[in-house]
């Protein structure tokens, strides 16, 4: 799995008005800036996400500010309330000013 | 001769013998003990106890004693294993009862570490689109400690929750 990538899984057909749960995973190394290279002998710098926003419907729903004691490949689980046919969107910042995107679509019946 | 043991005999030999093994057992555990001690002196850990007071400016209320069931509806309820096997991936989940109506719904979710020298470990915001106040994310830890969990509502009040892990082997 390249870095950055983002794994969602929702379910695949909802009925409308039902609360659903979504679960999210991406791939990063989270350094924390605390810990030596065992080889060089010299501190990995810092490098985390540090937001993470998710729209539902181009509306922000959901804000998470991670500090540096979120684990490596941060997970990250909520629930939703399925009203209509809309995309779901996750935009995460880290400190090194990348950003990653993933768009997953909630097929209401 | 007489190889038929009589039951009184039987019965006092053995009363001796498990009471020679049970005194000589625990003199080997006393070493054992002295040893375990000099193990613990040499890694001691000190637990932060305090809890946290403010948050943003808002005091935390903290419910010592029974909980009323109003209240048990905005504590947060935390779900955390009993001893973390990795500290480097602590699954961690939290939880409030309350229903989310606009009028009043779960604004903010903080997790506070105080053993970690970044106290704070990340907070969440969620509104009443989620419709359910909950959140599951995995934390690093490097020693037992008391991870808290701070819920502020929508009207402001700030209640808190926490839970006592220990962690074999750290991850930070």
């Amino acid at each position: 799995m390249k870095l950055g990538t983002i794994l969602v899984r929702v379910p695949g057909r909802v009925k409308k008005g039902k609360i659903i749960k979504v679960l999210s995973l991406i791939k990063h190394p989270m350094d924390t800036g605390l810990v030596k290279n065992p080889k060089t002998g010299k501190i990995i710098p810092m490098w985390i996400i540090n937001k993470v926003d998710v729209y539902y419907d181009k509306k922000l729903i959901t804000v998470c500010h991670y500090g540096t004691g979120i684990a490596s490949n941060p997970f990250l689980a909520f629930y939703l309330k399925a009203d209509k046919k809309a995309p779901l969107e996750f935009v995460m910042y880290d400190t090194h000013h990348n950003v990653y995107k993933k768009t997953v679509t909630i097929d209401v019946v | 001769m007489n190889n038929n043991i009589s039951r009184r005999d039987f019965i006092k030999k053995t009363a001796v013998v498990s009471a020679a093994t049970i005194i000589g057992s625990d003199i080997i555990l006393g070493k054992t003990e002295k040893a375990f001690a000099k193990i613990a002196k040499f890694k001691a850990v000190k637990v932060n106890k305090a809890y946290v007071k403010e948050v943003n400016g808002k005091k935390v209320t903290w419910v010592k004693g029974t909980p009323t069931a109003e209240e048990k509806l905005l504590i947060p309820k935390i779900r955390l294993p009993f001893i973390a096997q990795n500290g480097a991936m602590v699954p961690l989940t939290m939880e409030v009862g309350l229903k989310m109506t606009p009028q009043k719904y779960l604004k903010t979710f903080y997790v506070y570490d105080l053993n970690n020298p970044h106290a704070v470990q990340g907070s969440f915001d969620i509104t009443p689109a989620n419709g359910k106040a909950y959140i599951s994310t995995r934390i690093k830890l490097e020693q037992e400690s008391y991870v808290q969990i701070l819920a502020e509502y929508s009207d402001g009040s700030v209640y808190g929750g926490r839970k006592f892990v220990k962690v074999t082997v750290g991850g930070c």
